[in-house]
């Protein structure tokens, strides 16, 4: 008969089973919650956050307020020179862009089908620098005498459309991806003449409410369809600080009355509270972890206790201590197992679940368990095991 | 001499120590290969001897030496391995796995340690102590007097150089208590091993046996 059986028929009598199942529940709750904090702010992480080079970096847009002065005017406050100087020289500032807008007016018309009026509608364009766009697409850019013009909408346009503007209508709801196929046609007029494009979404910027379209397009069609003598007005700027330094430049724009795009802070407030509860689901999973792994200690040393005459009679005996501290140690470790199995399984079927849903108001999410899902899992109870270990390995 | 025990003074803590002639607070050898017969009334430490023997019991002043090795402040992992080369004991509870068979119970070290039980003639010893139609019976199917000569077997079934039993004979008829007896003696002498015997039966005070008053 093997030792382990053996041992199984003399130690296996003095478990409880209620209690067992009890310490079992507890770890398995305190796994559960640990790898789905984990696992959420990854995907949080993937969908709501800049990329990682733009670590520590924020863009904050700048305008100056429109007043009925501006009304009655019809122009905009535009910053002066000096304005910017002035934003430069903060040590937290790393660039400042400029918005560029269309002077022509946009007809854009999406054909659906021979039978179907079709979508026509008029548009706005911005450009802004490259650097500040946030995941910039592959065929982004455009060349001169190109028909076709790559657009980046902002992703609250997406949401808009589906949530608000599709239900009232009984329009279909639309995907990001979907949109990407489609293709407009651009008719642009100005003061000499028309020209005719197509364009076709090739992204979604997180960052800028604008429709985008790339700079060096805009400047040239600007200046072919309504030449201007005057110097560019600088209507709205975009802003590259360094988030932890940002307070300065709120300052600066508290003093001058400016505005900026307090929605995009309200959003990085919002992720700023999601991350918070993550951070305390984590902290709780971490806890009754704790929690569990110390009622699991009490139960193997009662356990222990209850089996004294067993392991005393065996050390006695000459048995060595280590077939009974492995006894202990094995059967923790695949209890261990069996929970981040199961317990990352739940995880993954859980996330297919929610991926299927959200799916259907277009955030995609990759399906799949991250790894540093189960890594963290297996870490805080390899940790958990490793110390029963060495108290149960002082013990008998 | 080799593998013998010498006892410097021992004095267990709880015993007050009435008897002149007893072995406590004495300077006392116990040398392999002889046999030792523990005599006193009961109560007054004949276990206590075994355990401080054995290692497990620490409560008493003076020095025990094994081998020329003082061992009293030796540590556990060392108290071990002399037990378990040197010393096989019966103890008066006996210390059988209630829930193992007797066959079980008499191979527990096969399970454990390199120990190989079919190098023991373990089929003569139980039909000499006449339990051989046990060896399939669960320990706590047996009685007390059963368990007595399982326990001597198991004590048997293992290389030693002390064989040490506490009251092994108690719930032993007088045939039996005579069949274990030569079988434990003869055990030993083949062995050239050393035998300490507590409670035995006055009538079977043997001759060759040396006296330990307590």
């Amino acid at each position: 008969m093997s030792s382990k059986r053996i041992l199984h028929k003399l130690l296996s009598k003095t478990q409880n089973p209620k209690q067992l199942i009890g310490v079992i529940a507890g770890t398995f709750i305190g796994v559960l919650l640990l790898s789905l904090a984990v696992q959420i702010y990854f995907e949080y992480k993937s969908l709501f956050q800049e990329p990682k080079n733009d670590f520590g970096k924020q863009y904050i847009i700048i305008n100056k307020k429109i007043s009925a002065l501006n009304t009655l005017s019809g122009g905009i406050s535009a910053f002066s020179a000096d304005d910017i100087k002035e934003i430069k020289k903060l040590p937290s500032v790393q660039n400042v862009g400029s918005f560029t807008a269309n002077r022509f007016n946009v007809l854009a018309e999406l054909s659906m089908g021979n039978y179907s009026p079709g979508i026509r509608t008029e548009l706005f364009f911005e450009a802004v620098d490259d650097r500040f766009i946030d995941n910039l697409p592959e065929d982004w850019g455009w060349k001169e005498g190109q028909e076709s013009i790559p657009l980046i909408l902002p992703a609250d346009f997406i949401n808009l459309y589906n949530f608000t503007f599709a239900p009232a209508r009984g329009l279909p709801l639309i995907s990001p991806n979907t949109i990407k196929m489609a293709r407009f046609k651009l008719r642009l007029t100005g003061g000499t003449g028309l020209k005719e494009y197509s364009g076709r979404v090739v992204g979604y910027s997180q960052r800028l409410n604008s429709v985008l379209v790339p700079k060096n397009f805009m400047d040239i069609t600007n200046n072919a369809l309504s030449p201007t003598t005057e110097k560019e007005k600088k209507g709205r700027l975009i802003v590259e600080i360094d988030q932890s330094k940002s307070g300065e430049l709120y300052k600066l724009i508290k003093e001058k009355y400016w505005e900026t795009n307090e929605s995009r802070l309200m959003t990085s407030k919002f992720a700023f509270l999601l991350e918070m509860i993550l951070v305390a689901v984590g902290i709780l999973g971490i806890v009754i972890l704790f929690l569990a792994f110390f009622s699991t200690i009490l139960y193997v040393l009662l356990s222990i206790n209850k089996a004294k005459y067993e392991i005393d009679t065996l050390l006695l005996l000459g048995v060595p201590r280590k077939h009974i501290i492995n006894w202990y140690s094995v059967n923790i470790g695949i209890i261990y197992t069996v929970i981040i199995v199961t317990s990352s399984a739940l995880v993954w079927f859980i996330k297919s679940m929610v991926a299927d849903y959200l799916g259907k108001f277009g955030f995609n999410i990759t399906a799949g368990i991250n790894p540093l899902t189960i890594i963290s899992a297996v870490a805080a109870l390899s940790v958990v095991w490793l110390i029963q270990y060495l108290s149960i390995r002082k013990l008998s | 001499m080799e593998d013998s025990f010498f006892l410097d003074s021992i004095k267990p803590k709880p015993i007050r120590i009435v008897n002149p002639e007893s072995i406590w607070n004495q300077q006392i050898t116990l040398e392999c290969g002889k046999f030792y017969q523990v005599i006193s009334p009961s109560g007054s430490g004949k276990s206590t001897l075994i355990g401080i023997l054995n290692g497990y019991r620490k409560d008493f002043e003076g020095e025990i030496t094994f081998n020329g090795k003082p061992l009293h402040h030796a540590g556990v992992d060392e108290w071990i391995s002399v037990r378990n080369q040197k010393i096989s004991t019966v103890y008066q509870d006996l210390k059988l796995f209630d829930e193992l068979t007797m066959k079980e119970n008499i191979g527990i070290l096969d399970s454990f340690t390199p120990h190989k039980t079919e190098e023991f003639p373990i089929g003569e010893w139980c039909s000499k102590l006449k339990i051989e139609e046990k060896m399939d019976t669960k320990a706590r199917f047996l009685s007390y007097g059963q368990k007595q000569r399982v326990a001597i077997i198991r004590a048997l079934n293992r290389n030693f150089r002390w064989l040490m039993l506490d009251e092994p004979f108690s719930h032993l008829d007088s045939e039996n208590m005579e069949a274990a007896r030569l079988l434990i003696t003869e055990e030993c002498r083949r062995r050239n091993a050393g035998l300490i015997i507590t409670g035995l039966d006055k009538r079977f005070v043997q001759n060759d046996f040396i006296s330990l008053i307590i």
